[in-house]
């Protein structure tokens, strides 16, 4: 294995098991997330590296391939309105469970509620961008919209932040 | 004010949600075992080059262009000094004036322009007299060219001007002949041919 895999793993292994265990509020299922993500990527570092633009973005888009796989496992039912309309599904999928699991504190639990509550159009992509702190073109390639949208729906997630609980 | 520190602080508090240790390192082993089952197949020099051409092809199709604009460049540039009979003469002719034939349009300044291009040979021929190098070849080669010339003046400007830059250049031609001769006469070049005899009339006859 690459030393620039093992890096990779080292410095993206956490953000992405947050990003799956908020979607699927279980540690365990959120772990063999990453791995799998892990092991697709090196899949397609075989394959054809040069097809590899931006390792983390892509990572990340994995992952959140896998969520949409595991819920089509999980309730064949709710994923097609889930894909139809995707502002009728939450992104983030905590309860006070998964809180205490992971041992958030009241201002993380907070600011994750706060997040939660926007619009769901506007919740990924803060999310992304606040808590995992990735660029607008990265958040493009995991969701699939143009930078262009995805900056218009990180503004105007802000604003109803501002707007909600005055938050600049 | 306070909620929005509240609000930062949550999310670094967030952001310091990670994997345990043991689940990094069992992760870790895992991947290791995986990637050794499934190698990065050495790839040849061609799928190297090739993929390097994909990542970066504005990139090399840039410094290709380059490349070829320096070199053609200075090509053009080593050709504006050639002689009848040297490697670069036909890029001289056919692409240094090409070029200029195709930039003057209007009927004045194409007409200037042949005329320049007669200057040209005649003053190739005198550099060639000067090499001594100038044999019957080269003279009808230079006199092919400047009949070119001649003539499209001719179209361009009527029958009286092209009448008299011929005479013109015949006289010039004959002028450099004789210079010649004189040079043939003197022995100044036959010393550079190793005492060997002049060609120009055995060619000729």
């Amino acid at each position: 294995m690459t030393q620039q895999f093992i890096d990779l793993h080292t410095s993206e292994s956490d953000a992405l098991f947050r990003y799956c265990f908020f979607r699927v509020s279980d540690r365990e299922i959120a772990v063999d997330m990453v791995q799998e993500a892990f092991m697709k990527l090196w899949d397609v570092f075989v394959k054809d590296a040069a097809e590899i633009k931006n390792a983390r973005a892509l990572l990340f888009k994995i992952a959140s391939n896998l969520v949409i796989d595991w819920y089509r496992k999980k309730k064949a039912v709710s994923l097609d309105t889930m894909l139809d309309n995707e502002n009728s599904e939450q992104f983030l999928r905590l309860d006070d469970e998964s809180y205490e699991m992971m041992e958030i504190l009241s201002d993380g639990k907070i600011a994750l509620q706060h997040i939660s509550s926007l619009d769901p159009t506007y919740e990924h992509v803060v999310y992304l961008r606040f808590v995992e702190d990735l660029s607008p073109k990265e958040i493009a390639h995991i969701v699939g919209l143009s930078v262009n949208v995805v900056s218009v729906r990180i503004t105007r997630g802000i604003q109803e932040l501002r707007k909600k609980y005055g938050i600049q | 004010m306070e909620y929005n520190k509240h609000f930062k602080k949550g999310i670094r508090d967030v952001q310091n949600i990670s994997l345990t240790s043991e689940e990094k390192g069992s992760m870790l082993s895992h991947l290791t075992a995986y990637a050794a089952e499934h190698p990065v197949q050495s790839i040849s020099l061609w799928k190297t080059i090739y993929i390097r051409l994909r990542m970066y092809k504005s990139a090399y199709a840039l410094a290709f262009a380059a490349v070829l604009v320096i070199i053609g460049g200075n090509i053009s540039y080593a050709a504006e000094q050639a002689l009848p009979g040297d490697l670069l003469y036909p890029v001289k002719i056919h692409v240094n004036e090409a070029v200029q034939d195709a930039i003057n349009v209007t009927p004045k300044a194409s007409v200037a322009w042949e005329e320049k291009k007669i200057e040209r040979r005649l003053d190739e021929a005198k550099a060639l007299v000067q090499k001594g190098k100038f044999d019957f070849q080269k003279k009808a080669q230079v006199e092919k060219e400047v009949e070119k010339n001649v003539r499209h003046i001719r179209l361009q400007s009527g029958m009286r001007k092209g009448r008299e830059v011929e005479y013109s250049v015949k006289r010039k031609l004959d002028e450099i002949h004789n210079d010649r001769d004189d040079r043939y006469n003197k022995k100044e070049f036959r010393g550079r041919n190793n005492g060997k005899s002049d060609n120009f009339y055995k060619t000729k006859n």
